[in-house]
């Protein structure tokens, strides 16, 4: 069955999904002896059809493939790789044995882990996972493609665009949401709107996890705001598991009702999630099979996302403003920091931004020399995760757009194409690919035209191509772009006028400018920005790029008539009249500190990022750095003890201020060449045996690497034997030993007994949540400290 | 499924936090903002409960005549009491995952927020469902005992590994190791008993 075919039935008729599998297989003891129920496919085949067949029976036209985890990763996970094909292929030929008449959709969910930040997985592995199993389920003949229960938006965009390369049917993408309408990693039902919509799947829907009665309210909320058809598939009530058995609270009877109020929302396809077996399923064919969707209007809408929220542009106040702020040109301090891949003063400025109200942020990593694909895809990854606006993703290079654009949660915009063919036909492939927007400078290989008609014409060349590309002429934002009124005055009206004649002639299109350009080396720019800014409005602007953190509020008839008119005696009396306007520029404090003060405050505040540069400097001109650094990093960390005990500083402070003292021991160590000497200063860390908890041991290290110990970290779960070798090996100072258990405490005194029977001089201090004072000198530990800083002066005092 | 979130005034009270003496800084606010809002996506908190009215109570406490309990402080707890209620909580494998992964990256100050806010919603997870119990029960004219895991006085850990069998915490994704510790690292198992005598503590 084709996709039109399968959209065509859908705008007649209501069409019934089957039910459950999982809690299904689980009930009729049919997962006895397999790993996974995949497995069943070609271990006990009999029992999948036997569930195929009742669904079947039950009045379902579209059966899913027993495939919910046969991605290869999971299927790797289980040692089933090498089946792959069988275990894909049979999940269809049974289905094709029971019924020529069904719709067999390939079922596809998530690969079990998330993908970087939340987790571990890159964005191609797991693209490459749906791949392979998008490629054997088309290969074996389905019909369409399912993607359920999908709960983290970047897996579900890599599931999409692995279904789209590799499958040319009809493809349904349900999310599952708690009652607020919010996925458990936060994302909106208009965000995955806006993704589904964007990246051309053909139908939405909701699946699992609330009941059918929470379900059908969201899909009310969902049909206002997509044109897609919906399909409807929830669980039969929130479960619990009491006495190993699972419970689903509805009735055939509450979920029919839940299916009755879904249709009449304008839902097109209706089957059931875990807990609904084909009882639930008849119930509802008998009621709805066949019939007419409700006809339903959904909003006309501009939808731009992040992972967390959809903003519809068509509802918000012009100008729509884009923080022009991450954008490291002629910044060279921005610049240092994002050569060590160090984006905290970005993602502060992403947080200051938002702050100030922008709409979007514009994030440019555009750093001479450095490698911007890398840069740019993980300054996406960072901050995305702290920013809920969407982005306008800002790269000349292709390669960076492109790996930015994949890792990005959510329809951004991309800036920018223009009107030179090469970059016409690389780039609007790559927006068309994601569904993104697109920002078209009306400029080319010959610069910037001088007058609105010709600039008019770059935008007809790029309408052509993105017709030719079959991208929505409504994605393209235009810019006319703007020069500085100080070297182009009559430019300026030519700017206004070709976005007037653009909104006549093109009035999907919407339309951008960076404004900062336009006032460049005159005095107070914010005046002629803002004045401008109110001019271009009136022109037809829609997206403006501009510093946030100004004043966008003023306007002065002197900007203005100097951009209406442009001659020299406009430029005169603007000049004239603002020539003594001083710039205030931000005083940097610190940067006026003499270095060592600038040291001691750094490791204060826990303000690690500048440290390197900090003793750099100190190493640069002082004939002793070593002792210097060494005596302002211990005085600063004396205060922080000190905070720390008065509760004026708590525990992250801590490791902040001990990782900013470890880095600055590091650097001037490694600068010196200066190794520690083998036995003097060398401390062993170890949790004990039988205990896993790593935690509170991982902060303690930090603070005593702070103090400039080498700490050796044998890890977890260690036994007293591994502990006492390590010992008599490299001779350490000190043991410290860590348990959280009570259970796990003995297994200190067996560490302590080993190391007085091999007569090693190193001292046993030990800590953890159940550990005392009185226990420690119970089994005859050296020391004991109820937290890190206790540990760090007791190893201090040994000196 | 439910859902969990934690503020971030719960998790810095947790942190050890005081509002009348601590003192943060705008870098670390922003850090535990943004591990708030990273744990609350990675939060995937889930329950099992088993319960049994067959209580049997000599030198062991023996619960449906096979779940043995070899503990003096479980039989005072349960004296009186006609239902017992066995509970197992996590929070998830991505957050223990996460965690992990800070520590290997050696972003300690992460992993010590992120694990934090783990066992502030674990102990947040395991409130709401003895609060529920506590509605059922208190319907029916019941009242209940305070809660009780394994390790705690005189009932040893190692009990944790029949308490798991009774409950059928694998089906909620938890795992004991050898050592009869849970994985994922924030997850929680409890007893609470049912009783109709008042002077038992609530």
């Amino acid at each position: 069955m084709n996709k039109t075919d399968f959209l065509n039935i859908l705008k007649e008729k209501v069409l019934i999904m089957d039910g459950a599998y999982g809690t299904e297989l689980q009930k009729r003891k049919y997962l006895d002896d397999v790993n996974m129920a995949e497995e069943l496919n070609i271990k006990y085949p009999d029992r999948i059809s036997n569930i195929y067949a009742d669904y079947i029976n039950a009045g379902a036209d579209i059966i899913l493939t027993n495939t919910f985890s046969a991605n290869s990763i999971k299927l790797k996970q289980y040692g089933l790789i090498n089946k792959a094909n069988d275990i894909i292929g049979n999940s269809i030929d049974l289905i094709k044995k029971i019924s020529k008449n069904v719709i067999i959709a390939g079922d596809m969910s998530s690969v079990g882990e998330y993908i970087e930040p939340l987790g571990p997985l890159c964005f191609d592995e797991v693209y490459e996972a749906f791949a392979f199993q998008v490629k054997i389920l088309k290969k074996y003949g389905i019909d369409i493609l399912v993607i359920e229960t999908m709960t983290e938006i970047k897996e579900t965009k890599a599931a999409i665009l692995a279904a789209k390369d590799n499958f040319k049917g009809a493809i349904i993408v349900q999310m599952t949401f708690s009652k607020d309408g919010v996925t458990s990693t936060g994302t909106s039902l208009n965000s995955f709107i806006a993704l589904c919509e964007g990246l051309g799947v053909d139908v939405v829907g909701l699946n699992c996890s609330i009941g059918s009665k929470d379900l059908s309210r969201l899909i009310k909320i969902l049909s206002k705001d997509t044109y897609l058809p919906i399909s409807f598939k929830p669980n039969a009530g929130v479960p619990i598991l009491i006495n190993k058995t699972t419970y689903f609270p509805e009735t055939c009877k509450t979920f029919l009702n839940s299916c009755l109020k879904a249709y009449s929302y304008g839902a097109n396809i209706f089957g059931g999630c875990c807990g609904t077996n084909p009882k639930f399923i008849k119930t509802v064919a008998n009621m709805l099979k066949n019939k007419l969707p409700k006809k339903r209007l959904a909003n006309e809408k501009y939808f731009l996302s992040s992972r967390i929220n959809a903003i519809d542009i068509n509802k918000i106040n012009r100008p729509i403003m884009i923080g022009e702020r991450i954008n490291p040109t002629n910044r060279k301090e921005l610049q240092k920091e994002l050569m060590k891949e160090n984006f905290v003063s970005v993602k502060d400025e992403a947080r200051s931004q938002v702050a100030s109200n922008v709409t979007l942020l514009d994030i440019n990593m555009g750093v001479p020399g450095i490698d911007e694909v890398k840069l740019l895809k993980n300054a996406i990854i960072q901050i995305q995760e702290i920013v809920n606006v969407p982005f306008c993703i800002d790269s000349s290079n292709v390669e960076a757009l492109n790996e930015a654009i994949k890792n990005y949660a959510g329809i951004p915009i991309i800036n920018s194409v223009n009107g030179e063919q090469n970059k016409l036909e690389t780039i609007i492939p790559i927006a068309k690919r994601y569904g993104t927007k697109l920002i078209a400078l009306t400029t080319d290989q010959f610069g910037i035209p001088d007058t609105a008609e010709k600039r008019l014409n770059i935008a007809k060349r790029i309408i052509g191509f993105a017709k030719k590309f079959d991208f929505e002429i409504e994605n393209i934002i235009f810019d006319y772009l703007v020069l500085a009124v100080s070297s182009s005055q009559k430019q300026i009206r030519e700017t206004l006028r070709a976005m007037e004649m653009s909104k006549t002639i093109y009035p999907k299109c919407k339309l951008v400018l960076g404004i900062s350009n336009v006032s460049y080396g005159l005095p107070n720019r914010q005046i002629l920005n803002s004045t401008f800014l109110k001019m271009a409005i009136k022109s037809g602007l829609d997206f403006a790029i501009v510093n946030p953190h100004m004043n966008w509020n003023t306007y002065n008839k002197l900007a203005e008539n100097l951009f209406k008119n442009g001659t020299a005696v406009d430029m005169d009396n603007y000049i004239s009249n603002f020539s003594a306007f001083k710039k205030c520029t931000k005083k940097c404090e610190d940067k006026k500190l003499p270095i060592n003060k600038q040291l001691y405050l750094a490791i204060l505040n826990g303000s690690y990022e500048n440290i390197k540069e900090i003793v750099g400097e100190i190493i640069k001109f002082e004939i002793n750095p070593f002792k210097l650094v060494n005596e302002v990093v211990l005085s600063a960390l004396e205060v922080v003890g000190k905070k720390f005990s008065s509760k004026e500083f708590f525990l992250p402070q801590i490791i902040l201020s001990a990782k900013a003292a470890q880095i600055a021991f590091s650097t001037v160590k490694a600068s010196l060449k200066r190794k520690c000497s083998s036995d003097s200063k060398k401390i062993i860390m170890a949790t004990v045996m039988g205990d896993i908890h790593d935690i509170g041991k991982n902060i303690v290290i930090a603070v005593l690497e702070s103090y400039g110990f080498e700490v050796i970290d044998l890890g977890i779960n260690v036994d007293a034997k591994t502990i006492i070798n390590k010992a008599k090996e490299i001779n350490p100072i000190v043991i410290g030993l860590s348990a959280l258990m009570t259970t796990t405490m003995p297994e200190m005194e067996t560490v302590v007994k080993l190391r007085n029977s091999m007569k090693l001089s190193a001292k046993i201090i030990i800590g953890g949540a159940a550990v005392t004072k009185e226990f420690a000198n119970d089994i005859g530990a050296d020391g004991y400290a109820c937290d890190a800083m206790e540990a760090a002066l007791y190893v201090k005092k040994l000196f | 499924m439910f859902e969990i979130k934690i503020s971030y005034d719960e998790l810095l009270s947790r942190l050890g936090y005081l509002k009348t003496k601590t003192k943060i800084k705008q870098n670390l606010l922003n850090v535990i903002v943004e591990i708030i809002n990273l744990a609350n996506k990675l939060f995937a908190p889930k329950v099992a409960i088993a319960f049994s009215n067959d209580i049997l109570i000599n030198d062991v406490v023996f619960l449906n005549k096979k779940f043995k309990i070899k503990s003096d402080n479980i039989k005072q707890l349960l004296n009186n009491c006609f239902k017992v209620y066995g509970i197992f909580v996590t929070v998830g494998k991505a957050l223990d995952d996460k965690i992990k992964d800070f520590g290997k990256r050696r972003e300690f100050c992460a992993a010590a927020i992120l694990d934090a806010a783990g066992s502030v919603a674990v102990e947040k997870v395991i409130n709401i469902v003895n609060l529920k119990i506590k509605n059922y029960e208190n319907k029916n004219g019941n009242i209940l005992t305070r809660r009780y895991s394994p390790g705690y006085g005189d009932w040893k850990l190692e009990s944790n590994k029949d308490f798991y069998n009774w409950v059928g915490a694998k089906k909620i994704g938890i795992i004991l190791n050898d050592f009869y510790q849970m994985k994922p690292e924030k997850s929680i198992s409890a007893l609470i008993g049912v009783t109709k005598n008042y002077n038992t503590m609530d």
